[in-house]
């Protein structure tokens, strides 16, 4: 069985570096540790819903199919219009 | 029909797709990430000698084999490919439920992928914690070396704690080595902790595992650090709290212009051509087929037309909005505005990105609503879109313009500068109040959604395009209706006489369904210095557009507000008109008429946004909430003012 961590958690400061708006890129860098170890867990994090790409976010839909985070939105426009 | 033999699975290659469950037999389970070459090393160690069946407790179909070894039939399992075994998604549920139903004995193949291995060791660690006998399969170790990426395998095993092999199965290379480790993890079964819960990890588990991954990373050579890109260099700037806030203000004050300077000759253009050429085009069509002057084409050319003429002036406005919206979006600025603004915004329970709506609310409050799309949670939405009306929308300032010329000539600037600070206060205490009623509509900090910023790009313009056209399709059609219904509505009202022996459509005002409502409902005014029914068929026309309000009060003076002078008769009037209603104190009355136009419902076009955006519910409530709120604060400013 892995050990439990026996320090601070990087998942953590990752998450609170991105929330203060870091990118992955200078959030990684500031915890260093490796960028694909931070978009593992931001990928991680994603999954469980405790973040969200901008990309993936509402946003103005300017993307050619509406992302399922736009599906409840009741001024989406639904792409069988 | 699959058969044990000696601790392994046989079954003959002839057999038809084996049922559900049988792949409780393999004894082998390959498992890794999607793309780790799970299914080339599966090719490689079993050849064609495969079957479909069942994944457990899924209609997924995945692949069984048989790999020969040292004479022994061994039955391998090709898992679907996952990143996690927490049960989100079907590919994760059937490996979760596999590794817990498999047999005593079975040995779990982790593909490791050597070009993203912190992803590898994530799913890793869940199978190690499984209690099933593991072995690490290293793959991509030639792509890894060209990128300049260096692994050591036994550094890798040591790690891990289990034992890891490099293969190849391209080029067959480490199948024997593998073959090697696999029979003695085979030959001396490992008792099984406990199996893997099929049930969603918690944020602990994910904490426990990530770290583990970690002391694995920090065991292995370190890696060529990441150089800061462009992206890096400008959010350095952009994120700044000295420099973001400024830039973000100069960004919001350019959408801002957009909806009001660089529109508002559009609208107009569109408005004039509508009511120009166009309505006498109809005009002398009707006076062809016989149907000219009346009623009739009262109601098409001041209703129909009407209503079509604003629908259509909104066309550009939204156009121009859209667009100015997708290309932040698009370029990755909106994410870093809704960073900067977010802090701000929490304060009235809402999130960063809840500024943009309220924003463009001060240019027009339609396209606003439509802006509320920005936010991810339905809560947002509804409470963004119910404090958008509270933004002192352009078509306000008419109004305002109006009255402070009227009576503070020598400080309408600062009146009209006053109104807009009470919006942004509005909104802060409709927000705040909001917050109270329905809670947080941003969630907490700890559990508060994370943005995570892509980088700056250009614009997928085409696509953006696209959207634009879809957009403007759905408000002509959706909120269009609604404004042209309510549009022809008014007209019916100004139109039907009551009193007076006038024929339909060429009835004065004041003695039109509309007059005599007005008429009707002026005493509820009269808490706040305005009982005149020129105030409230002024005020009732502003719900049509605000911008009306000052037509019909120059219309129900029986003033052309377009010759000259009639501004200043107008202004006469309604000081003569404010200083008998208000009982001597005209001024406050003024203020409290501006109040109440700033607070009270925006217009129809937004009452139909409203309900395309908000639902028929919580329109009603919105509009009810607006009107009792300006009643409340027009008395107040009236009652406390004259007290002053």
């Amino acid at each position: 069985m892995t050990a439990a961590p026996t320090r601070d958690s990087s998942f953590a400061s990752l998450l609170a570096a991105v929330r203060r708006g870091q990118t992955v890129g200078a959030a990684a860098r500031e915890l260093a540790i490796s960028v694909d170890l931070a978009d593992a867990m931001l990928d991680e994090a994603k999954r469980l819903g405790l973040a969200v790409s901008a990309r993936e976010a509402c946003g103005t839909c300017s993307a050619p199919v509406t992302p399922a985070s736009c599906l409840g939105c009741p001024a989406a426009t639904r792409t069988d219009e | 029909m699959f058969h044990r033999d000696r601790g392994v699975v046989t079954y003959p290659s002839c057999d038809p797709v084996p049922a559900p469950g049988e792949l409780g037999a393999a004894s082998v389970l390959l498992i890794g990430n999607p793309n780790v070459g799970k299914s080339t090393l599966f090719n490689a160690l079993t050849g064609a000698r495969q079957r479909a069946v069942n994944a457990p407790g899924t209609t997924l179909e995945i692949a069984v084999g048989t790999w020969h070894l040292d004479g022994a039939k061994v039955g391998v399992a090709d898992l679907p490919g996952a990143f996690s075994l927490d049960s989100r998604s079907l590919e994760e549920r059937a490996v979760a439920e596999a590794l817990a139903e498999a047999e005593h004995g079975t040995v779990a193949l982790v593909v490791l992928d050597a070009t993203a291995l912190p992803r590898s060791l994530y799913l890793l660690a869940q199978v190690i914690d499984s209690g099933r006998p593991v072995i690490g399969v290293l793959t991509m170790m030639d792509i890894a070396r060209s990128r300049g990426l260096s692994l050591d395998v036994d550094e890798l095993a040591a790690a891990t704690g289990i034992s890891v092999i490099a293969v190849d199965p391209r080029r067959r290379l480490g199948l024997d080595a593998l073959a090697t480790t696999l029979a003695a993890a085979l030959a001396a079964p490992v008792a099984v902790p406990h199996a893997v819960p099929a049930a969603v990890a918690g944020e602990a588990d994910v904490e426990r595992w990530f770290s583990w991954v970690e002391s694995v990373t920090d065991a292995m050579p370190p890696q060529t650090p990441r150089r800061m890109t462009a992206t890096d260099r400008i959010d350095r700037v952009m994120l700044h709290p000295w420099v973001g806030v400024p830039v973000f203000l100069l960004v919001m004050w350019g959408l801002f212009e957009l909806s009001t300077t660089v529109a508002g000759p559009l609208i107009s253009a569109i408005a004039s051509f509508a009511e120009g050429p166009v309505a006498d085009s109809v005009s002398s069509g009707l006076g062809y087929l016989g149907a000219g002057g009346g009623w009739f084409e009262g109601l098409m050319i001041d209703g129909v037309l009407t209503g079509l003429g604003v629908v259509l002036s909104f066309v550009p406005l939204l156009a121009l909005v859209f667009l100015a919206l997708g290309v932040l979006d698009g370029s990755g600025y909106l994410a870093r505005a809704a960073v900067v603004a977010d802090r701000a915004m929490r304060v009235i329970g809402l999130d960063g990105r809840a500024v943009l709506p309220l924003m463009i609310g001060f240019g027009c409050n339609v396209p606003a609503l439509e802006a509320t799309r920005v936010l991810p949670r339905a809560r947002q939405r509804l409470v963004a879109g119910l404090l958008v009306p509270y933004t002192s929308c352009a078509a306000r300032l008419p109004v305002y313009l109006l009255l402070a010329a009227a009576f503070f000539p020598q400080q309408a600037g600062t009146v009209i500068f006053g109104l807009y600070l009470a919006s942004v206060f509005l909104v802060a205490i409709g927000g705040l109040a909001f917050r109270r009623i329905l809670g947080d509509a941003a969630p907490a900090d700890r559990e508060s959604l994370i943005l995570v910023l892509p980088p700056y790009q250009r614009p997928d313009m085409r696509t953006l395009g696209h959207s634009i056209v879809a957009r403007l399709r759905g408000f002509v059609s959706e909120a269009g209706k609604v404004i042209i219904i309510a549009l022809v509505a008014m007209w019916a009202l100004a139109a039907i006489p009551v009193r007076g022996g006038h024929d339909p459509a060429e009835v004065p005002i004041v003695d039109s369904a509309l007059g005599v409502g007005a008429e009707a409902i002026a005493p509820v005014l009269a808490p706040m210095g305005l009982d005149d029914w020129h105030i409230a068929a002024a005020l009732a026309s502003g719900l049509v557009a605000k911008e009306v309000a000052v037509g019909a009060l120059a219309s129900s003076y029986a003033v052309d507000e377009n010759d000259d002078g009639a501004g200043a008769e107008l202004s006469d009037r309604l000081r003569d008109t404010l200083a008998e209603t208000s009982g001597g104190h005209p001024r406050v009355a003024a203020l409290a008429f501006m109040v109440f136009a700033l607070a009270y419902v925006p217009c129809l076009a937004t009452v139909g946004q409203m309900r395309r955006s908000l639902g028929r519910r919580w329109t009603t409530i919105g509009v009810g909430v607006q009107l009792i709120v300006a009643w409340v604060l027009g008395t107040l400013v009236f009652q406390v003012g004259r007290l002053l």
